[in-house]
């Protein structure tokens, strides 16, 4: 496993987003390669403001929230 | 691509970028491949031609994820999963009972609910009101519910002992599914619960309180609880009650119980 911190600004989000063939749309929403508004964990369409975590396997995208990370914790790493 | 290339190649490019640019990579080898870490720091303060002579450093990334287990995190989100895995890691039974025995919408609500109940204990409030602003951004009154229920021990104190006293060792559906309606009504309702907050009024309170005895009545249930936390909720609860009790000659008996001084009021209204 490969553990990645990144600094909490949209230029340092976009730029591993776009090295994972995902990006940022006008409205501050993270999209895949297509263009289409990826889904996070809590079923919702995720704003990089808001993204606080991304994991491999299916690309799992988490908002920085206790409730949406404990799900991730519960439901992957437990 | 094998970690090890990517690490070789990453650390080559870092070291043609080190004069240039303010940009920051540390690698934490701790003899294990595993625990490797990259740190990346404010992208954002570099200009967009530096960030043009970037592009071998985006692409290098591309492929070493591709193929590569990985999570990539900033520091809050971090902190937070480092939280959540000590209350997990100290409440084991508990949320054995959580996965067990509640609808699974509810289990992260639920350990976030124990994480929050650890900062309270810990006195932490302004980290207490951080977590339940974000049980509620997560999932609305039903956050903000189940926050107040974990932070006032109904978890252990109720809902274990009601599946307790249901289901016993019995695998029993209906049995389950009796427990699963009263614990929706716990939750959804607050039905025999009263929190008290800074935005409610006396007058509101009593009325609230009244309502909630009514309905406890009507549903053969045996006592009301009121909870309030800090002097000035307190002092509101015990006021209230005092009303609610002196206009209403069948409440046969209150009793108060405090918790970490006169800061944690819990009054039991028995019917």
């Amino acid at each position: 496993m490969l553990n990645i911190t990144i600094f909490n600004n949209i230029a340092t989000k976009k730029f591993v987003l776009q090295a994972l063939n995902n990006d940022i749309d006008a409205s501050g929403y993270v999209t895949d390669k297509l263009g289409n508004r990826v889904i996070d964990i809590d079923g919702m369409e995720i704003l990089a403001k808001d993204l606080g975590m991304l994991s491999s396997g299916s690309k799992i995208f988490v908002k920085d929230n206790m409730v949406s990370l404990a799900k991730f914790y519960l439901k992957y790493e437990r | 691509m094998p970690l090890d290339v990517f690490f070789n190649k990453l650390e080559k490019i870092i070291l043609q970028l080190k004069a240039d640019f303010r940009l920051t990579f540390v690698k934490i080898d701790n003899r294990k491949i595993d625990n490797r870490k990259i740190i990346i720091n404010n992208i954002g303060e570099l200009s967009q031609s530096e960030l043009k002579k970037l592009t071998s450093l985006q692409n290098l990334l591309s492929d070493g994820l591709s193929s590569e287990k990985y999570k990539i995190s900033e520091e809050k989100s971090q902190n937070k999963t480092a939280q959540i895995q000590k209350t997990a890691a100290r409440n084991p039974k508990i949320l054995e009972f959580i996965i067990e025995y509640l609808p699974p919408k509810d289990h992260s609500l639920w350990l976030s609910g124990l994480s929050l109940r650890e900062k309270s204990k810990a006195g932490k409030q302004e980290e207490v009101q951080q977590i339940k602003e974000q049980m509620m951004i997560n999932a609305g009154w039903r956050g903000a519910s189940i926050a107040n229920l974990a932070n006032a021990g109904y978890l252990e104190d109720h809902i274990m002992e009601i599946q307790r006293v249901l289901l016993g060792n019995t695998d029993n559906n209906s049995a389950h599914q009796k427990f699963l309606s009263i614990y929706e009504e716990i939750v959804d309702e607050q039905s025999f619960i009263v929190f008290v907050g800074a935005t409610k009024d006396g007058e509101d309170l009593i009325t609230e309180i009244e309502n909630k005895v009514k309905r406890t009545r009507e549903a053969a249930r045996e006592c009301v609880y009121i909870h309030a936390i800090g002097r000035s909720n307190v002092r509101k609860a015990k006021d209230a009650v005092d009303n609610v009790v002196k206009n209403d000659k069948k409440l046969c008996e209150e009793s108060i119980a405090f918790n970490g001084g006169n800061k944690h009021l819990k009054i039991t209204i028995e019917l």
